[in-house]
């Protein structure tokens, strides 16, 4: 046991327990506060917590083991994808969504459709998506905590899930946000240190770039994958800006629709910052001083144990790293939560709750959603990768078009999304599991499917109740006025 | 009755730049040329994660203080 690695984490930790029981004091009785955290969160706060949400333990310990084993331009090509997600969202879907004054992506898909199918049917995509997401952070957190505090697996994963539900679910999205700026300004001063510390040693960027390529040459090579694996890799990540219910429900807090757009591209600078300076500093590091490592995902641990000697800096990585992991795991556990009270239990089961009601209730769904988590994280399935980036192409296949088809084309019908909604999902599935495409090729296919199944089962439907399409019409003109 | 909303002529520019970056930044897939042993289509993608945003933010800025109509 390492005490004061233990001793910084156990501070950072009661930090964020502490945030969470000042945040609770805002949320007492009102919903919009819980999920949305009253729509008042400015542009540097949402910018750094979209960062913090989107930047998971995968931004930090996947994205190098990721870059050591498959090369620089493969995961470059990914987290670009993921990062001009973000400028397509801002342009496509923030202002509108903010806008429409929701509070959850299925909130917006039953004023634009008022479908009873589609809204049992999203909220339940969401659900499962989100819990495979949150089992892949908590593995993480486990591996993190194993690795640099020598605490065992299982002890791990469950204190990093009860602390995060239980900021979440007495602090809802204040706590979210409050926690999310401090852990993205943490885990990005850890990696921008640690990158530094790197560099130094080696002299320059280009010197350490020339070693580790010369170590590994298919370091810096174009994987021998195909053209459509790089593109759909792209792909994936880049629908995630306008689908993924946890960063899109950061817009929903934003203060107006500018603030919103901009926050969006604020995050993704310093994001990219990051993954191009982090990658270029710890993978090729890695592969300078540990050619050949059987577990590539340990990269970052390991050139962090080798630059950072000194056990306070240490404790203080260790917390980043799970501060990468609680930052995106608490807006998850959120997603799934409003997702089973709001958009099932309020909208279908008891439509009369009052909002003091749907807080309480939203409280014990959190502990639900974060105790399946646990349970699933402590024997976790295998081919978690799989799975987990599985849950991000489904949502994008599902949820793309009846959203984005929604905002803008005037004749999409509460059918079009519901079977679009269906066929786009069912098809990635299929594609998925029956089928030997090229990895993370299958959302090439089920995407555009999805949009040609809106666009001729729209047109073939009875079209959208007109006051429907007054409410959606006046969001487009006040977007005008602003 | 028109089919589309209408959309800002910044944001829509802004949308097609967008668009053309991300072509552009697959062009050189095949291509063996390397910086510092990396290759010119890893160097594009990590340049994209830059300008992407920054561009966005300027058209975002620039509609808002011209008033920007629709296109």
């Amino acid at each position: 046991m390492k005490t004061i690695e233990l001793l910084i984490t156990v501070a950072y930790i009661l930090c964020c327990v502490g945030i969470g029981i000042w945040a609770s004091k805002k949320v007492s009785d009102s919903t919009d506060d819980y999920w949305v955290a009253g729509r008042k969160v400015g542009t540097f706060a949402n910018s750094w917590a979209m960062m913090a949400a989107l930047g998971s333990g995968g931004s930090i310990l996947g994205v190098n083991g990721l870059a050591y084993s498959a090369g620089v331009p493969y995961v470059f090509a990914m987290y670009a994808g993921a990062v001009v997600g973000f400028p397509f969202a801002s342009i496509l879907v923030a202002e509108h969504l903010r806008d429409l004054k929701v509070r959850t992506v299925p909130e917006y898909l039953n004023i634009r459709y008022n479908n009873k199918a589609l809204s049992i049917i999203v909220p339940i995509i969401i659900m499962i998506a989100m819990e495979v997401y949150i089992v892949a952070q908590l593995k993480a957190a486990g591996i993190t905590a194993t690795y640099l505090l020598g605490l065992p697996y299982n002890y791990a994963v469950i204190i990093t899930a009860i602390i995060f539900t239980l900021y979440v679910s007495i602090g809802g999205m204040w706590a979210i946000t409050l926690t999310d700026i401090i852990q993205g300004i943490l885990m990005f001063t850890v990696v921008m240190l640690l990158s530094f510390v790197v560099f130094l040693n080696f002299g320059s960027i280009p010197d350490l770039l020339t070693q580790a390529t010369t170590a590994a040459p298919h370091y810096g090579e174009i994987k021998d994958m195909s053209f459509i694996s790089y593109a759909g890799a792209f792909v994936v990540w880049l629908i995630a800006g306008c689908t993924v219910p946890h960063l899109v429900m950061r817009v929903f807090t934003s203060r107006d629709g500018h603030s919103a757009k901009l926050s969006l591209n604020y995050s993704m600078i310093i994001y990219a910052f990051l993954i191009f300076v982090g990658v270029l500093a710890i993978a090729s590091a890695g592969h300078v001083l540990f050619p050949g490592l059987k577990d590539a995902d340990t990269v970052f641990l390991k050139v962090m144990e080798n630059y950072l000697p000194n056990a306070v800096i240490r404790g203080i990585a260790v917390s980043a790293v799970l501060a990468a992991v609680m930052s995106t795991t608490d807006a998850l556990i959120l997603a799934v939560s409003s997702a089973a009270v709001n958009d099932i239990y309020k909208k279908h089961i008891k439509p009369d709750a009052t909002d003091k009601e749907v807080v309480k209730l939203s409280l014990v769904f959190t502990w639900v959603a974060g105790l399946l988590a646990i349970y699933f994280a402590l024997n976790p399935p295998k081919l978690l990768t799989m799975l987990y980036t599985a849950a991000v192409g489904l949502l994008g296949s599902s949820l793309l078009a009846p959203i984005l088809m929604g905002i803008w084309w005037k004749r999409t019908t509460p059918i079009g999304a519901l079977w679009s909604c269906i066929v786009g999902g069912g098809s990635y599935c299929y594609l998925l599991w029956f089928t030997k495409m090229p990895p993370l090729s299958h959302v090439l296919v089920s995407i555009p499917l999805s949009f040609v199944v809106i666009v001729i089962a729209s047109s073939l439907t009875a079209p959208t109740d007109p006051g429907i399409m007054r409410r959606i019409e006046n969001v487009h003109i006040r977007g005008e006025e602003n | 009755m028109e089919s589309w909303f209408k959309m800002r002529k910044s944001d829509f520019y802004c949308l097609i730049v967008l668009v053309i970056l991300c072509i552009i930044s697959f062009v050189p897939f095949n291509s063996d040329a390397k910086i510092f042993g990396i290759a010119i289509f890893g160097w594009l993608q990590g340049i994209l994660m830059f300008v992407a945003p920054t561009i966005t933010i300027l058209f975002v800025i620039k509609s808002k203080n011209i008033g920007d109509d629709k296109q």
